[in-house]
């Protein structure tokens, strides 16, 4: 599988880490009033969807940047791929 | 009591060999520092760089070399290296002034060079190297960070058939037998 990184081009995934749900950039203010059930939400419940899905990945064996994948679970086929620096209050 | 001198042992011990035509050799470097440029800080840094080095900071994944023969690279967004072959003032002048402006660490005992060259260069690194190395995308004066051989490996092109590999020292043993398996392969 190639991701296409927006800085460096075209890269083989072996070189990238998968790391999750991109839900995992909004960590919940702890301060909110149900603050124990969002912070539930946040570490252990996922969508899991079969189809398009916003995922983290690190680029781990290149520049070590954190990516936002939107990849369609089921044909693999990635649709959009963003630096998670620049995708920041955009991606609720 | 006889007076003793350290002496600097490379990680390959001037490894040097011809494979199947392909000229392999240990590139040899006095040091290498790692250069992070701080948040906010990066109109800073490039005028810093351009003092120290007397060259302007290079875009991400490409290279500078000064007049001194000290390559400088840039792997990532606010991430460089700066690698001194031979030039004996680096250490004492060049890194105080890049301190003014980056963070610096010094990575020279944890890397290790590998400089292959030959005809068949590209066949060789195919076999390990995920990269386009065609020159339309991976001209002269670039370099990538990749993964070889499940070793991490920055990779440099020098000219059409030469190529420098950095790799982690601790793991240089495994890599150089790798490059070496490959280009008998070929």
């Amino acid at each position: 599988m190639l991701i296409d990184h927006p800085l460096l081009g075209l890269r083989d995934s072996s070189e990238f880490i998968y790391r999750g749900d991109a839900k995992l950039l909004y960590r919940p203010n702890w301060k909110s009033k149900n603050s124990k059930t969002k912070f539930i939400d946040y570490g252990y419940l996922r969508k899991n969807p079969a189809g398009v899905h916003k995922e983290l990945w690190y680029h781990e064996q290149g520049d070590r940047s954190w990516l936002v994948v939107t990849r369609n679970t089921v044909t693999h086929e990635i649709l959009k791929v963003e630096l998670a620096r620049d995708t920041k209050g955009k991606l609720k | 009591m006889a007076k003793l001198v350290l002496k600097i042992e490379k990680p390959l011990n001037g490894y040097s060999k011809v494979v199947n035509k392909l000229k392999i050799d240990e590139y040899q470097f006095d040091s290498l520092i790692s250069l992070a440029i701080p948040l906010k800080r990066e109109r800073k840094c490039k005028l810093n760089f351009k003092k120290s080095l007397g060259e302007p900071m290079p875009n991400i994944e490409n290279s500078i070399i000064n007049k001194s023969g000290i390559l400088g690279f840039r792997i990532g967004i606010d991430f460089l290296f700066v690698c001194n072959p031979s030039h004996s003032s680096f250490t004492k002048k060049t890194v105080p002034l890049l301190k003014q402006a980056f963070y610096i660490t010094d990575q020279t005992g944890g890397w290790c060079g590998v400089r292959v060259e030959g005809d068949r260069v590209i066949e060789m690194l195919e076999r390990i190297c995920p990269l386009n190395l065609s020159q339309k995308i991976f001209a002269i004066g670039d370099v990538k960070r990749t993964i070889m051989d499940h070793l991490n490996v920055i990779i440099f092109r020098e000219t059409e058939k030469k190529f420098i590999l950095f790799s982690p020292s601790s793991s240089s043993g495994s890599f150089i037998k790798s490059i070496e398996i490959s280009s008998r392969n070929i």
